[in-house]
């Protein structure tokens, strides 16, 4: 799944251990997720939509919406 | 980078291997090598007994896993293990299968169940570090 955690890091000039210990996540998982090899769950996003103060959708792309709205 | 992660959870679960398997290995392999050294051959409820005290590394470590498994807050390293225990259990019943359809046609040694047990375990620590290492 497509998202803007990198940016949204980077606007905080927050390296990805920062945003780890701030979601008390290991560095990996940051990575994982801001490559998008690994979808975090609800409670996981919901997090990270408090910690940069913004909604899920803002943060993450719903790649399948994305293709409908292309298609239509 | 290294590719160490390190939760509380996961400082938990060296302990406990630490502490726990490791002397409960050697432990095993004492009275294993004292029972054929001084040629006892126990019995019965002794039997019975020696085998729970041989096997005990093996549960503990099953157990010391679904530990880790409850205590892990990281979802992310959580689905890392689960993927490493798939690896291993995977790998197993493969060449187990394997060697036995093998010793249907052809004369090949048995494969032991302590064989099975070290190749699972094998397996899973390469895939840990493996998985690790991708997602370093």
């Amino acid at each position: 799944m497509k998202n803007r955690l990198k940016v949204l890091r980077a606007e905080r000039d927050w390296s990805q251990a920062d945003l780890a210990q701030r979601l008390e996540v290991s560095r990996q998982s940051v990575n994982a997720i801001e490559t998008g090899k690994f979808d975090p769950s609800l409670p996981l996003a919901f997090k990270l939509a408090r910690l940069f103060g913004r909604r899920i959708e803002e943060i993450f792309e719903d790649s399948e919406e994305r293709v409908s709205e292309l298609a239509g | 980078m290294s590719p160490r992660v390190s939760s509380p959870a996961m400082y938990r679960f060296e302990d406990r291997i630490l502490f726990v398997v490791v002397p409960s290995i050697f432990l095993t392999l004492i009275m294993l090598i004292s029972l054929s050294h001084f040629h006892v051959h126990p019995t019965r409820v002794w039997a019975v007994l020696c085998a729970i005290f041989v096997s005990s590394p093996v549960i503990a470590y099953i157990l010391i896993l679904g530990l880790y498994l409850s205590e892990e807050k990281d979802e992310f390293q959580r689905a890392l293990l689960v993927q490493s225990i798939l690896w291993g259990l995977g790998v197993t019943a493969c060449a187990a299968f394997f060697w036995m359809v093998l010793g249907m046609y052809i004369q090949v040694p048995h494969m032991s169940f302590v064989s099975a047990v070290f190749l699972f375990f094998l397996v899973f620590t390469v895939s840990i570090w493996v998985t690790r290492w991708r997602y370093r």
